[in-house]
């Protein structure tokens, strides 16, 4: 929400008063639509160079799912659309608490707020998917190595559903997904889980039988007409990393 | 006869929208919000004389919005085809209008438009759009309230759809609500009627 100004004060309770209510739902080829020019205007707005420094590396699939810091740093358009993606998760967590748990008339009366880790992350994968895509998310599991990091799977997000950036250039390695990303941060965050999170590939064994495979195998083959390309980039992976503190406090509190 | 005709694109319209899939129209909302957020800012820090805030590159934003609105038109209207296929030739702008209105605007983006304000030449109407799922918890702040016209991607749709069936037309916003008007309207002028244009094969056989 922007900030307005005084005389903007019958606006503002206008705004407020009509949107609260549960909106109905668009279409998503008008989200798709949107999103993909606003990949081009991203894109457009990019400098040239940053592309060419960053070549060598992003041709290495197995650097990608190395470390969450490497995929923001060798692409700039996945950290731009993850960068839009934290303001309306943060807007989002509001909205959707003020939803789920409130009503309209109680004014979040008997709303309570996540508070504990855990019980966050399976809002975010159940109520908060749903809301949003229309489907809770495919998975949530806690990392082996690491206790702070967990993982949220999804099939197909649809930032990647219509958004086909070029096998073969050097852009095609980029997960759009990374909006989902930062919107899956600005949530977190804005419920003091301080996190990092990350959208990362899965599945990489592209070109050929082995990723043809495996898509055929989680069902979304059927789907997408464009066999291997498309099959490989469906699933994709949100690795949350909490902050030191959070989990410090996590464990303090049980 | 004119309310059946209505009523058909209208019904037309809504089943087509209930057999998309579908997401949510805040995120919708949200994603355009944080994306003209950032086209404010970028073309503020851009140009070294005025600052972000001040409004003055809301002309400029403007245009983006609107060269943005034509691209995904000109890709919406094949959509728009491959969904309802039914739909057959209009035979005037009247029946433009509607199709737009009722049916184009429920398919996509679940709301509907009334159609109004037809000029005496049947050479212009006007949308009025009484919610706006694109401007869904938006405030304008004070320095662009009377210069961005935050919606102007649908405008840039209208222009790009009709310009693809050959219809050359300017669209532009005349109310808001975000700018305390009481609905939100838009004005489409149809300039010319392109003719399809055969050009000379260079290689004869």
């Amino acid at each position: 929400m922007k900030k307005g100004s005084a005389m903007n004060a019958t606006l503002a309770d206008f705004a407020f008063e009509r949107t609260l209510k549960p909106r109905q739902e668009v279409s998503l080829s008008s989200f798709s639509f949107l999103f993909s020019e606003i990949v081009q205007q991203l894109m457009k707005s990019e400098k040239a160079a940053s592309y060419h420094a960053h070549s060598g590396a992003l041709t290495d699939p197995m650097l990608q799912s190395a470390g969450s810091g490497t995929c923001h740093l060798n692409n700039d358009l996945e950290h731009q659309l993850y960068q839009l993606g934290i303001p309306i998760g943060e807007k989002l967590l509001e909205l959707l608490f003020y939803r789920e748990k409130g009503g309209q008339g109680g004014a979040c009366s008997s709303g309570k707020r996540e508070t504990k880790l855990v019980s966050m992350l399976h809002l975010i994968n159940g109520s908060v998917f749903k809301a949003l895509f229309g489907r809770p998310a495919d998975g949530l599991e806690q990392s082996i190595e690491d206790e702070d990091e967990y993982r949220i799977l999804d099939r197909s997000p649809i930032t990647n559903k219509f958004a086909n950036l070029g096998k073969n250039s050097q852009l095609g390695q980029t997960n759009c997904a990374a909006f989902i990303a930062g919107l899956i941060e600005g949530m977190l965050c804005s419920a003091k889980l301080y996190a990092k999170v990350t959208a990362h590939l899965y599945g990489d064994e592209e070109a050929g039988a082995g990723g043809d495979a495996q898509a055929t195998a989680e069902g979304e083959g059927a789907e997408t007409p464009a066999g291997a390309g498309a099959g490989a980039t469906s699933t994709t992976i949100y690795v949350i990393k909490f902050a030191k503190e959070v989990a410090v406090r996590e464990r303090a509190g049980q | 006869m004119a309310s059946k005709g209505q009523s058909l694109h209208a019904k037309a319209g809504e089943n087509i929208f209930a057999k998309n899939p579908k997401v949510s129209a805040e995120l919708l909302a949200l994603t355009y919000g944080a994306f003209v957020h950032r086209l404010i800012k970028d073309d503020g820090a851009t140009t070294s004389s005025a600052s972000a805030g001040s409004g003055e590159n809301a002309e400029e934003v403007n245009a983006i919005l609107d060269k943005m609105g034509y691209n995904i038109g000109c890709r919406m209207v094949d959509e728009f085809f491959a969904k309802a296929p039914q739909q057959g030739l209009c035979r005037d702008l009247n029946d433009t209008a509607k199709v737009i209105g009722e049916q184009a605007f429920k398919m996509f983006l679940g709301v509907t438009a009334e159609v109004a304000s037809f000029d005496s030449e049947n050479k212009a109407f006007s949308l009025i759009l009484r919610e706006n799922p694109l401007a869904d918890f938006v405030i304008l702040p004070a320095a662009y309230a009377n210069k961005l016209w935050y919606s102007n991607l649908l405008c840039g749709v209208i222009r790009g759809a009709l310009e693809m069936l050959n219809m050359k037309v300017a669209c532009y916003f005349r109310k808001d609500i975000l700018r305390g008007h009481d609905c939100t309207e838009m004005r489409v002028e149809l300039k010319e009627i392109i003719k399809d244009k055969y050009e000379e094969d260079d290689d004869e056989k």
